[in-house]
């Protein structure tokens, strides 16, 4: 299996420096950005004619903004899990995922939060939230959390990018004349002082402590945002845990899906090696198990029960009007991406790729069930009421928006990659020359 | 990518897509049949009004027309002097009205009447009437307590010329007017008037709860009888138990307003907040040393 022995410190900065998008990277840019417009525009005709171009209704209250808001929220803990967990544990291989983790993280959770604005319906009121909010309401938690998260995530991908700066600062004829400026204007006062190392390690480590904590509570309180409401299918004690061993494994899905990305597009296969998937298989394997183990108890346990309330809303997902789709969403989320990495040769790029994907593609359809079959059985019956209240499919604007924040954050990932370094110059550099001192 | 790996990635992408379509068969229109339900109600033995409701029948389920004009008339015959009103239906598909000033003469003058309502077309709902005969009668609601035992009468009389007779064999209700819905005095259901009007129900409901003073309010009632209409009468009495009602609208507690949050709740995620967010703050001088840091070595 490939690693990182044999790379020459020399050529690091050199095949680490952010490159201009080639022909594939502009096409790609494009698209993302016209999906961004169609979704500016479905956002312009709900501003404009209100939440009425939504099919959400009376009943399902919350959609597909919500169901999108909490697989953004999942994948953002990924960067608690790479950067944190891995650093805090000295866990040396994950230095080159550690800033794909965190720029994740930031731009799911910055989409998170444009998201859960759009549900509003009325942007304009986001203020009274912070004038009139009640801190007893899990909403108001998650607001909190939520604006903590990113604060602890932005600091978490910058302090980190400081030693980088000093290297792109050296390299001002590679740049052009904004990104000189924009360079400068970041990190031209880090000097690599002994000094200045002392402070800034200090200061990742007690982030790494930070945000852990932070992200626990960040998807446990999402969790709740359901858990403390008396309905079936999210009348759970369970439902904290649930919710953050999926978001681990959506997350590192999705690490998995950039790690193949970026070391195709920019040729990091020296960097981002076959070890790198075959231990992050490992890690996905063990938290796909893990989900499907709470999966196993949010289902099962009501369904031995079968309480009168529940039986409707599982019948629905088990065998009715969303069975192929929760089908889909345990199989490809978790069953599949299981059978692919459990074996070395699954856990080779391209396999961990698609397993990738699908656990990824997964994750977004279960957060649909969590969401929308639940508020298609209230306890009361539904009757009087028009046809189209009691299904729910999106509309082209929700599904236009959905994919739009989706876009949008590749996007911010796209141009960040585009910008700075998408693996650590300064960590692989000081890394290679410490493995070169050993040997 | 090999092929079969590139179709089976797609159909697995997709195929919740696929299965989310909307179901398109056609579906079998049912007949239309519009009405028009005319009712009468006399509530305390007051002035009485009617309801007029607007439906269209399309199989088995009713659905309420709305912006239907209808017209009532007092006796058989459409005629502009006996027109009570002219009325249009809501967006439930009804419309109430009383007797007007005008035809109160008329309406005193005779022990019963015939009530035209007639309806006109729309392009929802089809040109339709109905015609309804009623006798007027009244409730008389008595209660009678020894301490021991409740019991309520009540005498049903309608008007017969000039005089007010028995109305006999005729079913009604007696209950407890409750917030949600009326409560059975005891386990009868209804009551069925004798040869002298009288119906006696016994009050078994014990210790029910009464507004401050201990108040309850009996009702007794006829509903859509053919010959009567809808009757309607009540009656205050003190057989409930007071109401000491307790108003915590002042306390703390996860269900008042924001200023009213319990201090448990304030202590716990103020201190949290305060205590992340030190670290946060901490953290950022940090990064003003390590600018100042770097200025001073350049």
């Amino acid at each position: 299996m490939e690693n990182s022995t044999h790379i020459d410190p020399r050529n690091i900065t050199a095949d680490l420096y952010p490159k201009k998008f080639g022909k594939a990277g502009t096409i790609w840019t494009i698209v993302l950005i016209i999906i961004c417009l169609v979704g500016a525009f479905a956002y312009y005709r709900q501003i404009r004619y209100g939440l009425v171009v939504t099919h959400m209704r009376d009943y399902v209250s919350w959609g597909i903004y919500i169901s999108n808001f909490v697989f953004f929220v999942a994948i953002s803990l990924v960067g608690s899990l790479i950067t944190a967990i891995f650093r805090l544990a000295n866990v040396k291989w994950s230095t080159p995922l550690t800033r794909i983790a965190e720029i994740i993280a930031v731009s799911a959770i910055a989409f998170a939060s444009v998201i859960i604005v759009v549900d509003m319906g009325r942007p304009e009121r986001f203020m009274n939230l912070f004038l009139h909010g009640r801190l007893q309401s899990p909403i108001m938690w998650d607001v909190i959390v939520i604006a903590t998260y990113f604060v602890i995530s932005l600091l978490l991908l910058y302090i980190p990018l400081l030693p980088d700066l000093k290297i792109m600062n050296k390299h001002k004829d590679r740049n052009t004349k904004f990104l000189n400026k924009l360079y400068t204007f970041m990190g031209s006062f880090w000097q690599g002082t002994s000094a200045q190392f002392k402070i800034s390690n200090r200061a990742i480590t007690i982030l790494c402590i930070t945000i852990i904590p932070v992200a626990f509570s960040i998807h446990t309180v999402t969790s709740w945002l359901f858990a403390t409401t008396y309905r079936p299918g999210w009348d759970s004690t369970n439902f904290g845990a649930y919710f953050v061993s999926g978001a681990f494994l959506v997350g590192s899905g999705a690490v998995v899906v950039a790690m193949y990305i970026f070391r195709k597009s920019y040729h990091l296969e020296k960097y981002i090696t076959g070890s790198h998937f075959d231990k992050m298989g490992k890690i996905v394997v063990m938290l796909a198990l893990l989900y499907l183990y709470f999966n196993v108890n949010e289902y099962l346990v009501p369904a031995f029960k079968m309480k009168k309330s529940e039986e409707a809303h599982l019948a629905e997902l088990f065998t009715g009007e969303y069975a192929a789709m929760f089908w889909f969403a345990i199989l490809t989320g978790m069953i599949i991406p299981i059978f692919i990495l459990l074996f070395p040769k699954g856990r080779r790029p391209l396999p961990a790729f698609i397993a990738g994907v699908l656990v990824v593609v997964g994750a977004w359809f279960k957060r649909y069930l969590i969401v929308t079959p639940t508020l298609l059985h209230p306890f009361l019956p539904m009757q009087d009421a028009p046809d189209n209240y009691f299904h729910y499919f999106p509309s082209w604007e929700e599904w236009a928006i959905a994919m739009g924040s989706l876009a949008g954050a590749l996007l911010i990932i796209t141009f960040f990659a585009r910008v700075f370094p998408i693996i650590p110059i300064y960590e692989t550099v000081t890394e290679q020359d410490e493995k070169l001192d050993n040997e | 990518m090999n092929n079969p790996t590139k179709i089976f990635t797609f159909l697995i992408c997709f195929s919740p897509f696929l299965t989310m379509s909307q179901d398109s068969s056609k579906v079998e229109v049912p007949v239309k049949q519009s009405m028009v339900i005319l009712n009468y109600y006399a509530i305390n033995n007051t002035l009485p009004y009617f309801k007029v409701e607007t439906k269209n029948k399309l199989g088995k389920k009713f659905e309420p027309v709305k912006e239907v004009e209808v017209s009532l008339y007092l006796g058989n015959e459409e005629s502009p002097d006996a027109l009570i009103a002219k009325l249009k239906t809501n967006a439930a598909g009804e419309a109430v009205t009383g007797i007007p000033g005008s035809l109160g003469s008329i309406w005193k003058s005779a022990s019963g009447h015939i009530i035209l309502a007639k309806a006109a077309g729309t392009k929802n709902f089809d040109e339709s009437e109905a015609e309804l005969s009623i006798t007027k009668a009244k409730i008389e609601l008595d209660t009678i307590s020894d301490g021991e035992t409740r019991s309520i009468q009540v005498k049903l009389l309608k008007q017969d010329g000039d005089s007010w007779i028995p109305a006999t064999d005729v079913e009604m209700k007696v209950a407890v007017k409750r917030l949600g819905g009326d409560l059975m005095v005891s386990e009868e259901e209804t009551y069925t008037t004798d040869s002298t009007g009288m119906i006696a129900a016994e009050f078994t409901q014990d210790s029910l709860p009464g507004d401050e003073k201990g108040n309850l309010v009996l009702v007794a009632k006829i509903e859509e009888n053919d010959e009567l209409g809808n009757l309607y009468a009540e009656k205050t009495v003190p057989w409930g138990v007071a109401k000491n009602a307790t108003n915590e609208f002042d306390k703390r507690s996860l269900w008042a307003t924001s200023d009213k949050a319990p201090v448990w709740l304030l202590a716990m995620a103020y201190s949290i907040m305060i205590g992340v967010w030190t670290v946060i703050i901490y953290l950022v001088f940090q990064m003003i040393r390590i600018k100042k840091l770097g200025k001073f070595n350049r």
